[in-house]
């Protein structure tokens, strides 16, 4: 299997497990329920990839304790 | 002492914008028990020639605006831009403005900071939050969506209160870390341990951008 798609199963897997009644709203990508979710995932497109991106940056975040709030804050001057 | 003013676009045209608009009412509520003056556009109010004519008529101190959006710009009711980088960015000069909208930080904020906004707070990329299928007819009975609007909330509950609008985004980093905290107790049911993720996504991309000293 190659790593794009153990990255999709890890997601989906992941999406899985969020309540069932829940929906997402992606901005004006728009609003999906779990499983649409799980689809765009599935396809790879946009959407999938928004949903992908956000799952692997916690993932990298968990290192750099990110849920314990240590992260570089976005806070400057223009 | 001369009351403080807040102006705010309300969009609803869709769930997104429905459940901002319907929490955004809370701030606009707690305004107004403060005694602070409000503009509040919204629905087909949440139009680019109402804003443009309150922020000259009524130069309000702060400007919350609720909306789809993207890097260049925020949008009202029905997708209609109301403001824009490289188009009337400048209307923002001399505000305090916070957008709840997906992008806008990118490059619409640091554009209107250069142009003389005091100080710009959004967020950088696409903001997400989920929410309770069984509660899109009652958005403020959403206990999901809460999780993500509230710490959104408070970025102008606290530029309210006296705040900078650092301490603002910071007050509002700390409500959604504290929202984290809460959902990975052993008390909060375990497949909400999932949303904890969407919370940190929104909370690393909001950012304050500031005129240079």
């Amino acid at each position: 299997m190659d790593q794009e798609q153990e990255i999709k199963n890890l997601v989906i897997a992941r999406l899985g497990v969020l309540p069932e009644d829940i929906g997402i709203s992606i901005g004006s990508s728009g609003n999906f329920n779990k499983e649409e979710m799980i689809i765009h995932v599935k396809s790879g497109d946009e959407i999938g990839k928004k949903i992908t991106k956000v799952e692997m940056d916690f993932l990298k975040g968990l290192k750099q304790g990110v849920h314990y709030g240590k992260e570089d804050h976005l806070s400057n001057s223009a | 002492m001369e009351k403080k003013t807040i102006l705010a676009t309300r969009p609803d045209f869709e769930l997104t914008t429905k459940y901002i608009s319907s929490w955004a009412k809370k701030v606009l509520d707690f305004a107004q028990e403060k005694e602070v003056v409000v503009f509040d556009l919204d629905k087909e109010k949440a139009n680019r020639q109402a804003l443009e004519a309150v922020i000259r008529e009524q130069s309000p101190d702060f400007i919350f605006l609720n909306g789809h959006g993207d890097y260049d710009k925020v949008c009202g009711q029905n997708n209609e831009c109301l403001v824009g980088a490289d188009d009337n960015e400048e209307i923002l000069s001399g505000k305090v403005v916070y957008a709840l909208s997906c992008r806008s930080a990118g490059i619409l904020g640091k554009k209107a900071v250069e142009k003389g906004a005091l100080s710009y707070i959004g967020y950088t990329e696409d903001f997400i939050f989920l929410y309770d299928g069984k509660q899109k007819s009652f958005p403020l009975q959403d206990k999901i969506a809460e999780l993500f609007l509230s710490p959104s909330n408070q970025v102008v509950f606290s530029l309210l209160g006296g705040s900078s609008p650092r301490e603002a985004s910071q007050n509002s980093k700390d409500s959604f870390l504290a929202n984290v905290k809460k959902l990975l107790t052993s008390e909060a049911p375990k497949e909400q341990k999932g949303i904890v993720r969407y919370l940190l996504w929104d909370r690393h991309h909001q950012a304050c951008w500031e005129k240079k000293e």
